[in-house]
């Protein structure tokens, strides 16, 4: 495919489903690496998903998160059916209105025969529009992450008509369920072929961290060179410096633990809600409370079940400031220009995360970054370990026994009450390490080579 | 005119019709007519088989329709198609494999037409599945706007209730029409997370 005249600076076309105002899993990432090639002279274009999926679908948007993207950065956002997710019955197509059997019959062929994530559609407009950008002013290099991973079946098929080399980064995956550590698809279900195809055309794979890469360097060894991992690291704008006053100084009287982030039914809320009250009976803990910070799921209808495990009631406010005898409270969402007041004010960070071994969070990154004790609540040897290790602050429950969570709290209380500034600054220095700019270093790099050899 | 079960008793309350054709609905159907009885709306629901609501319809807030047999085919339509597909050509098989004594024509077309038949048995089913919702479309006269009252919501429970919903949505322009089984009119927060639209949230990255 012959195309229009070259820019100066390399031209990245930078699949991202979710990018902000989304506030979806990841998209932290996804802005992250969009900033950092713009700030270092990429011409970058994003393809997103349409804002009208973001509110109808999705049901939230980040608006603050938006002003975060570069202006350099130019965003497109190509259409989607969103046949899967569409309710309102004044809304569906005539076929649908009329005949909603064949309508779903089509809608399943185009599953079945196209690509297996109900964001097909989304794929077809993204690989459109890129083609007549690409006519217009061509790209150097595509980068596509996911999920959805129809953003990498695009990226293939971009690659198959104009030549342009493309990098996939697993933000999530795709054939290997997270939670279960077990395949996500059946033997012979499209996502496999899907991933073979396009991680044999890929120029460079990208993982979050080595358990998945080894995962899917076992799976596909013929592409093992072409993977890296690229860790999720953090972002200097969000954690500012702590301030340096001892717990006991703050108009509140106990430790304040806290967690930070999206809450969701895979996580183990309840051995949490059971370990912080049996580490309240501790005379030193007695009056701490737990403090939430985040949204409860990712989607309209998750806050139910997620209530009642913590035990803040079913139908409650958002925002309880009544904790019973719990010591747990809600305290809604975050803004990301809080975000530094939320660890300024809290003494005790718990880390909760789902799932198994391959499991990273993006939230530990900052976590360490604030140079506060750390509590983990998660299943032992999870991916997330592997950056904690090392870190001086950090209390470990080796797995999600109620007593040992318990005596971790405990322990990371005490640790909280006389921790000093040369302690903070110490913990601070291992997270250096995952400063966000330095962690998306080898991956400009590894562009910036494919697009200069083009 | 439908059966009608019970009548409505009080008024003010936000006014829901479900419509459910399912013969067995999923849970999550009933599931969803309990809360929206929880949450004080008065509760219309349409269905084909009563079997699974009998319980709900004691409820002095509930009105069940019952549209017994609608959408079948008609019984002048099966006989049609039992001729046509199976007892006239059997006959004529039978003449024609005496006519041609060995009888090896009739083994054949005996095949020819067993492979047809199996064929008309998965088009049938086929058409079946595409024309009952729109026949059962047609049904929505039977319920008049004098015994629906006002409505404000009108949700299609399955696939199979959909152009019915459709055609009561065109009748009540101002009416909810959906498909979700997570909203009461009046409850905005009853399906939906406390979270406004625009709120912002720190983003957990996962893995």
């Amino acid at each position: 495919m012959s195309a229009g005249p070259r820019s100066i600076n390399p031209r990245a076309l930078y699949l991202s489903f979710y990018f902000p105002p989304s506030r979806a899993s990841g998209v932290y990432r996804g802005l992250a690496t969009a900033n950092h090639l713009a700030a270092h002279g990429w011409d970058v274009t994003v393809l997103a998903c349409p804002i009208r999926f973001l509110h109808e679908v999705i049901g939230s948007v980040d608006q603050q998160l938006a002003t975060a993207i570069d202006p350099r950065i130019t965003v497109e956002r190509p259409d989607l059916n969103q046949f899967s997710w569409e309710h309102d019955l004044r809304r569906f197509s005539w076929l649908r209105r009329t005949m909603p059997a064949l309508a779903r019959a089509v809608h399943n062929i185009g599953q079945r025969h196209l690509f297996p994530e109900p964001y097909a559609t989304w794929g077809l407009s993204a690989l459109s529009r890129s083609l007549r950008m690409h006519l217009r002013r061509p790209f150097d290099v595509v980068l596509a992450t996911g999920n959805p991973f129809v953003s990498f079946a695009t990226a293939w098929t971009f690659t198959r008509i104009t030549g342009v080399p493309y990098v996939v980064d697993y933000r999530d995956s795709w054939t290997l369920n997270l939670f279960t550590d077990e395949a996500a698809f059946p033997d012979g279900h499209p996502a496999w072929r899907w991933e073979r195809r396009v991680l044999r055309r890929a120029s460079a794979s990208v993982f979050v961290n080595d358990a998945l890469r080894s995962w899917h360097a076992e799976r596909y060894p013929e592409v093992a060179p072409r993977m890296m991992v690229v860790p999720n690291g953090w972002d200097p704008d969000l954690v500012t410096e702590p301030d340096d006053h001892p717990p006991h100084s703050r108009p509140h009287t106990g430790l304040r633990f806290g967690y930070l982030g999206t809450v969701t039914a895979q996580q183990p809320l309840d051995q949490l809600a059971a370990a912080f009250e049996r580490a309240r009976q501790a005379p030193e803990l007695a009056d701490a409370e737990l403090h939430i910070h985040g949204h409860l799921g990712f989607f309209r209808n998750s806050p139910h079940e997620i209530r009642d495990r913590l035990g803040l009631g079913a139908d409650g406010p958002a925002t309880s400031a009544d904790h019973g005898a719990s010591g747990i409270r809600y305290r809604g969402p975050v803004s990301k220009t809080d975000v530094a007041s939320f660890y300024r004010e809290t003494d005790v960070l718990v880390f909760m995360a789902g799932g198994g071994r391959y499991v990273t969070s993006g939230k530990i990154f900052e976590y360490m970054a604030s140079g506060r004790p750390i509590v983990s609540v998660h299943a032992p040897g999870i991916a997330a370990t592997e950056v904690l290790e090392g870190y001086p602050l950090w209390f470990n429950g080796n797995g999600l026994d109620i007593d040992d969570l318990a005596r971790a709290m405990i322990a990371a209380g005490r640790s909280a009450r006389c921790l000093t500034p040369e302690h903070r600054l110490l913990a601070q220095r291992h997270a250096d390490t995952y400063a966000r700019a330095r962690v998306l270093a080898p991956l400009e790099e590894r562009l910036r080579t494919l697009a200069t050899r083009r | 005119m439908a059966e009608s079960v019970q009548a409505p008793s009080s008024t003010g309350r936000s006014s829901v019709l479900l419509v459910s054709f399912h013969r067995r609905p999923r849970p999550r159907v009933h599931r969803y007519a309990r809360r929206a009885l929880s949450l004080g709306a008065n509760l219309t629901v349409v269905v084909l088989d009563p079997t699974d609501w009998r319980e709900l319809a004691e409820e002095p807030t509930v009105r069940l329709y019952v549209l017994p047999g609608a959408g079948r085919r008609p019984p002048w339509l099966v006989t049609l198609e039992n001729r046509v597909v199976f007892r006239i050509p059997i006959s004529m098989l039978a003449v024609a494999g005496r006519l041609s004594g060995d009888g090896r024509f009739g083994r054949i077309a005996t095949r020819i037409l067993g492979v047809l038949q199996r064929w008309h048995g998965r088009i049938a089913y086929h058409i079946d599945q595409i024309s009952r919702p729109l026949l059962l479309a047609g049904l929505h006269r039977r319920l008049s706007d004098a015994e629906l009252g006002g409505l404000d919501q009108i949700v299609a429970a399955d696939q199979l209730a959909v152009p019915f919903a459709c055609r009561l949505a065109r009748r009540y322009p101002h009416a909810i029409a959906t498909t979700a089984l997570d909203v009461v009119p009046g409850h905005p927060g009853s399906g939906h997370s406390a979270e406004s639209p625009t709120s912002p949230r720190p983003v957990l990255d996962r893995p």
